[in-house]
């Protein structure tokens, strides 16, 4: 999930001036620093550290740093205004992300080109957001050509802003919507004690840089579990598929000490179905008639065969994780135990899931309730 | 105490090359945990559980767990006997075993039932120790799971 975004008034384009009250301490911060998941750090030998399972990694994730920390105040986030906690304490997706140097970062991109697959920064709201993330661009693209998204921040944004991004060698775009309808993204982001994130803000940026950056290259990150229902998700995937835009999923996953820290995680089998039902909309062309809700917008039936979705759920597929691909279409961004510890079931597969992991997503999707022919 | 790619290891306790767990042993009591190398692949300890006070636990059976940020799996007894302590503080707090895996970090003492047969699966001796790390550090590296110096 990303914490990225803001409210404007008369410009999509929060100042510095405006964020910044006083003048910030002398902190490790970007451009010069960056931190990164500690994935990305055991990838590129800057931690030591290893998966419970073996398989190819290669999506690397960067996040700005400030000492004062992301102006947004996101009710579910690591990074959240109003956590408790210094910025340089807070955790983020439930782990620690170090804190390096990003010229460091930089070399060991380099030197491990081969077996990355994606890079990603997100971005933060701060003021100095923008430039920093053009700076650490510019630093990436001079010794590295791994296709690199930005996971942008939309108060720090507008058209010329994204347009540069694409100049200097931006290949996609993540917008992290989280909350996919409006009542829910007042409720969690705009409605908080320093939220005042903007929804109709978050869509403007999200149409320019569909725009600017084509069909396919931009995705709106949705989280499941925040309050929405079966339909208010899939009725998002359909909004975005229209538009040549990825929805990619995210699992809630509760941030120890952020106000939903003891919110539950949505039910696996919920999980489930929803992965299937997005890979049905946007990878077999389901049409929108085929999912049966009931009067609370839960998900009860997919007029399909029960063996029609279980050949489409056999290949896995729909259970790996969303992110941006590689180079040739491979999954690029896997972010492993992005949503849930290692001691948990996999919400989302880093890898296509083996004879063994279908036979548990099969008992977690119960196919034989949902389909309908 | 021998250092090797920036690990430490003190060379007064038996290693059991299965697991690398580290066991120092004073009479027939043995004080047992993760040697260096090991909890660094691991990444940071986030849950540490171990069985019950007073089990009983053959050499490789699991005496417990642990999960780390990217990682869980079983903690596999390297000498067979009864566990008489868990150390309550790693309970509390699993990052000891990161911080200080040879003296707060350790996971539990245990009557030993078995000992003078299983010694022989164990290294000890500076050299040995020594010799058998380099060959771990080796393909620990080699398997990408600790960073570069």
């Amino acid at each position: 999930m990303a914490c990225a975004s803001g409210n404007s008034t008369n410009s999509n384009v929060i100042s510095v001036e405006s964020l910044i009250h006083g003048k910030e301490p002398l902190v490790k911060e970007s451009p010069d620093w960056v931190r990164l998941s500690a994935a990305s750090a055991i990838v590129l030998r800057l931690q030591s550290g290893r998966f419970s399972r073996e398989f190819d990694f290669g999506g690397i994730n960067l996040l700005l740093n400030y000492g004062q920390g992301c102006f947004s105040d996101c009710s579910y986030c690591g990074l959240a205004r109003t956590r408790p906690g210094s910025f340089e304490e807070k955790s983020f997706i439930r782990v620690e992300w170090p804190l390096l140097e990003t010229d460091r970062v930089v070399q060991q991109m380099a030197k491990y080109e081969n077996r990355l697959t994606r890079l990603c920064i997100s971005m933060v709201t701060h003021g100095r957001a923008y430039r920093d993330t053009v700076d650490i661009t510019e630093r990436i693209r001079r010794h590295v050509k791994t296709p690199l998204s930005i996971l942008v921040a939309p108060p720090t944004l507008n058209v010329d802003r994204l347009q540069h991004f694409k100049e200097i060698g931006v290949d996609m775009i993540g917008i992290g919507l989280d909350a996919v309808t409006q009542e829910l993204f007042i409720q969690h982001r705009t409605n908080v004690p320093n939220g005042r994130l903007d929804w109709d803000n978050y869509w403007k940026i999200t149409f320019a840089a569909r725009d600017i950056f084509g069909p396919w290259k931009v995705n709106c990150h949705t989280l499941v579990g925040l309050g929405e229902s079966d339909k208010d998700l899939i009725d998002i995937f359909y909004t975005l598929k229209e538009r040549q835009i990825y929805a990619y999923l995210f699992c809630f996953n509760p941030e120890p000490d952020s106000r939903l820290a003891n919110h539950p995680k949505p039910d696996i089998t919920r999980w489930r179905r929803i992965q299937l039902a997005k890979y049905l909309i946007e990878e077999v062309g389901v049409s929108r008639d085929r999912f049966e809700f009931d009067d609370a917008g839960h998900l009860i039936h997919i007029r399909m065969g029960e063996a029609e979705l279980t050949r489409v759920a056999s290949t896995g597929i729909p259970f790996m994780t969303d992110g941006c691909p590689g180079e040739g279409g491979e999954p690029g961004c896997t972010r492993p135990y992005g949503s849930y510890r290692p001691s948990e079931p996999y919400r989302d597969y880093p890898f296509l899931p083996d004879p063994n992991d279908l036979k548990e997503i099969f008992q977690q999707l119960r196919l034989n309730e949902l389909a309908m022919a | 105490m021998i250092e090797i790619k920036n690990h430490k290891f003190p060379t007064d306790v038996y290693y059991d090359p299965a697991t690398h767990f580290w066991v120092k042993v004073e009479g027939k009591i043995a004080r047992i945990g993760i040697d260096d190398i090991e909890q660094g692949s691991r990444g940071g300890f986030v849950v540490v559980q171990f069985n019950d006070v007073g089990s009983e636990v053959r050499r490789g059976e699991s005496l417990g767990s642990v999960e780390a940020e990217k990682h869980v799996g079983a903690l596999k007894a390297p000498v067979s006997g009864r566990i008489v302590r868990v150390n309550d503080a790693l309970l509390q707090n699993p990052r000891l075993a990161n911080e200080d895996p040879y003296g707060q970090g350790w996971f539990v003492e245990m009557e030993l039932t078995n000992f003078d047969a299983e010694k022989a699966d164990l290294i000890s001796g500076e050299a040995n120790i020594r010799a058998w790390l380099l060959a771990e550090a080796k393909k620990y590296e080699e398997r990408g799971w600790i960073a570069e110096s």
